[in-house]
């Protein structure tokens, strides 16, 4: 692919990880519970990984595990924290656009007899807080909400929803689901009074198969699996050394051109949906438009979907790679599945209007030349498919 | 002990003067099967076919690859000595008896054939004497004539034979012995197992699929490709032809009323494999059609498509309920891929109410508004991709 638009879906590994991984893998490659010297050279390298995160997001690092993945930490605090508070209530809360990994987690403990409750989001795809705030009750357990979303770009305003469900309900635990966000935009943790965060390498430019969740030291929580005592028995096994300093190394380099790819980012998404709508009559843009004011802002530069009049996602997905260029619909973990977005379903769009709509995600390495050979591309295909419309 | 594969094969013995063909392309299919697997010898012994190994072999490995040959009756996993005397034959069943079961304690019951009749001993001597012989040295066992949990096969031929366990075959005739023909191949349920069907029968099979970039996707190509791969396990290898249909199908879209669509789209899949059949000298078309399955194969429908072929168009599945080809599907493992959610061409264009009884002169007429069809049936035809695949891969 010449042109990947694609990167909420997964990114390239930068050379900063390949080269820190390598050498984990064939220098440094002990086992961090081994006595040995070999094994402490790995142990501190998986302490720094974990101190640079934990600082990144002003946490204490005796707090942040490492997991194999956003699906991972997405369960292991969902499951962990409802299986360990079952006794102080049954009631937990999420919303109507989480990732699988959260939804489908929160359908299996309503299956185990939870009471779930799902907050609806508005036109654009934000959780209303006067819903939430009637939503808690004295026995829920638990909250969780995503930061950004990864089909819209629709960020929470999670440190008003962290005040909100304190106030109302201040043992009630608060998980995010950090997947989209880490790294992107800045979240301080204690600050907004969240109690459970997760995360992924690859969405940052690192490894797949690596992630870590935090888990505030006062939580109780029920692991997903037994074995030895790595990770304080939260999260057993030997860790994955190459994979955590991969995507710290990943993480690292994000923190250091954060506001210069930022603003790039507003510039490039701003392009792209000022030429959409001019040029391409026929195509809505289902996200929210960036404000372009960081602490303001309630949709990420990263990802923009759109949805044409007449096009089936697919067929223009499949139709846009014969032009070199990659796109999604939906999430990439649930496109291979023919159902209609739940997510778009929540912000109200018809099953029609979400069967005909794509996700762009950028990067910041991309230009503008880049949009214009999409924005032609876009607009060849509508011309060439726009006018089979389903009879 | 000497062990080796002994096949019993079915139908083919009931042929005639041509049977030593049957057996010969039977033998070649067994041969190809095996050939990864070890050296091995394979021979006809007077209505048998005999497979011996010459060198280190997994016999499950050999099984398993002997099975999907069409044409195989049993196949017997079987000891093997020289004719021998007769004392040589008891002791060698004692010991394979040791040998196949861990403790001697069933029910059993000998069953001898003496295919050289100058052996000085027939085969009720032999069957009561090994019997007697096995009381003797396994306390345990007992004789039940009837119902043994335990049948030991004696066969006394060139060399003696000696058996216990009988696998069924998929039965049918070897692929190769019946000509060859063209499978319309979809992503779906039925069309492999139709090949399947067809191929049982002996008829050597390639496969035609029609692919609808950008409304199928590289994935529902892919499953195809792997559900061809899953059938040639059994039918052998298979050219698969790939058309690019886009064009004619958007094209019938604009220009065919939108009920008639799957009709048409169908007669011009229909045109297309012929071409292709005729290319490779085939004789006749496979689909997985079945009687009142959708709107495109009711029986006027099927008129209606039947109509464009000048070859055969064999249907294995026409009378079938769809429960009955899932069963099939999943005996040939091809299930699992088969329901793969990729959308597949025929789903792209359905109308809301397709024609269930379409009339030809209507149908015809409608393909009159077609402009360019022909051209584009031959660019279709030229522009198609040919994947060869090979059983195994």
């Amino acid at each position: 692919m010449n042109l990947y638009f694609d990167h909420a879906a997964t990114t390239p590994l930068c050379n900063e990880a390949l080269k820190a991984m390598q050498r984990m893998l064939q220098i440094d490659y002990g086992n961090p519970s081994s006595l040995h010297a070999k094994g402490l050279d790995a142990e501190n390298e998986v302490n720094k990984a974990r101190n640079y995160i934990a600082k990144l997001l002003g946490v204490k690092e005796k707090a942040i595990y490492f997991t194999s993945g956003g699906t991972e930490s997405n369960n292991l605090c969902i499951q962990g924290v409802a299986r360990a508070y079952h006794r102080s209530g049954k009631h937990i809360i999420t919303s109507k656009i989480e990732h699988a990994s959260v939804g489908e987690t929160f359908t299996f403990l309503e299956n185990q007899g939870f009471e779930v409750t799902r907050l609806p989001v508005d036109h654009t795809g934000q959780v209303s807080l006067d819903v939430l705030r009637r939503a808690i009750r004295p026995d829920t357990t638990m909250v969780s909400i995503m930061h950004v979303n990864n089909e819209l770009g629709t960020i929470q305003d999670i440190q008003s929803i962290g005040k909100i469900i304190k106030e109302v309900n201040p043992n009630t635990l608060f998980h995010v689901d950090g997947v989209q966000g880490f790294g992107k935009f800045n979240l301080q943790l204690k600050q907004c009074q969240v109690d459970m965060y997760s995360a992924s390498g690859h969405k940052i430019y690192g490894p797949k198969g690596v992630g870590f969740a935090y888990i505030d030291e006062n939580i109780k929580i029920i692991p997903l699996q037994y074995g030895g005592s790595q990770q304080k028995g939260v999260r057993p096994g030997t860790e994955n050394v190459a994979g955590i300093v991969g995507m710290y190394e990943a993480a690292k380099q994000m923190m250091l051109t954060n506001e210069e790819r930022y603003s790039r980012l507003i510039e490039l998404k701003a392009y792209f949906v000022e030429r959409l709508v001019e040029e391409l009559p026929d195509w809505y843009v289902n996200s929210r438009y960036s404000t372009g004011v960081f602490d303001k802002e309630i949709a990420s530069p990263y990802i923009v979907n759109i949805r044409s009049k007449s096009i089936k996602g697919e067929v223009l997905l499949h139709s846009l790679e014969d032009d070199k260029i990659a796109v999604s619909t939906g999430s990439a973990c649930s496109s291979k599945k023919l159902n209609v977005s739940h997510v778009l379903k929540a912000i109200g769009l018809s099953d029609e209007e979400s069967d005909k709509s794509i996700r762009i995600s950028f990067t910041h390495s991309q230009s503008k030349e880049d949009v214009d050979c999409l924005i032609d591309a876009l607009k060849k295909n509508d011309k060439i498919f726009g006018r089979f419309v389903k009879k | 002990m000497k062990k080796a594969f002994l096949i019993k094969y079915g139908e083919i013995a009931l042929k005639g003067k041509n049977r030593y063909m049957f057996e010969n392309i039977l033998m070649d299919q067994i041969r190809h099967r095996i050939e990864a697997l070890g050296v091995f010898k394979v021979q006809k012994e007077q209505g048998r076919i005999f497979v011996e190994p010459h060198s280190d072999y997994e016999e499950q490995e050999v099984l398993d690859a002997i099975k999907e040959v069409f044409g195989i009756a049993y196949i017997c996993p079987v000891v093997v000595i020289e004719r021998g005397d007769f004392e040589e034959i008891k002791t060698t069943v004692t010991d394979f008896v040791k040998q196949q079961y861990p403790t001697q304690d069933f029910t059993f019951k000998v069953e001898a054939r003496r295919a050289v009749k100058s052996y000085p001993v027939t085969s009720m001597e032999i069957c009561r004497e090994v019997g007697a012989h096995l009381l003797n040295v396994y306390p345990e066992l007992k004789v039940d004539v009837h119902n043994p949990e335990v049948r030991i096969w004696i066969e006394v031929r060139d060399r003696t034979y000696i058996y216990s366990k009988m696998i069924k075959g998929l039965g049918g005739m070897p692929v190769g012995s019946n000509g060859r023909a063209m499978l319309l191949l979809s992503g779906g349920i039925d069309s492999p197992v139709a090949g399947y069907m067809i191929a049982k029968r002996g008829v050597a099979i390639d496969a035609v699929y029609f692919h609808s970039h950008p409304y199928t996707s590289e994935r529902a190509k892919q499953k195809v490709i792997d559900l061809a791969r899953i059938i040639s396990r059994k039918t052998g290898p298979i050219r698969l032809h790939i058309v690019p249909f886009t064009e004619i199908q958007l094209a019938i879209y604009e220009q065919c009323p939108h009920e008639q669509l799957t009709i048409i789209m169908r007669r011009v899949m229909m045109t297309i494999a012929e071409a292709h059949a005729k290319y490779l000298k085939a004789l006749a078309l496979v689909t997985g059609e079945s009687i009142g399955q959708v709107a495109s194969q009711t029986i006027h429908s099927l008129v209606a498509t039947n109509a464009v072929c000048t070859m055969p168009v064999f249907r294995p599945l026409i009378g079938f309920d769809k429960q009955e080809i899932v069963d099939i599907s999943e005996k040939i493992d091809a299930y699992e891929t088969s329901i793969l959610p990729y959308e597949d061409c025929c789903t792209v264009f359905v109308a809301k109410h397709p024609v269930t009884k379409p009339k030809l002169e209507a149908i015809e007429k409608s393909e009159k508004n077609l402009k360019d069809i022909d051209s584009m049936i031959k660019k279709a035809i030229e522009d198609t991709e040919v994947i060869k695949i090979k059983p195994g891969q």
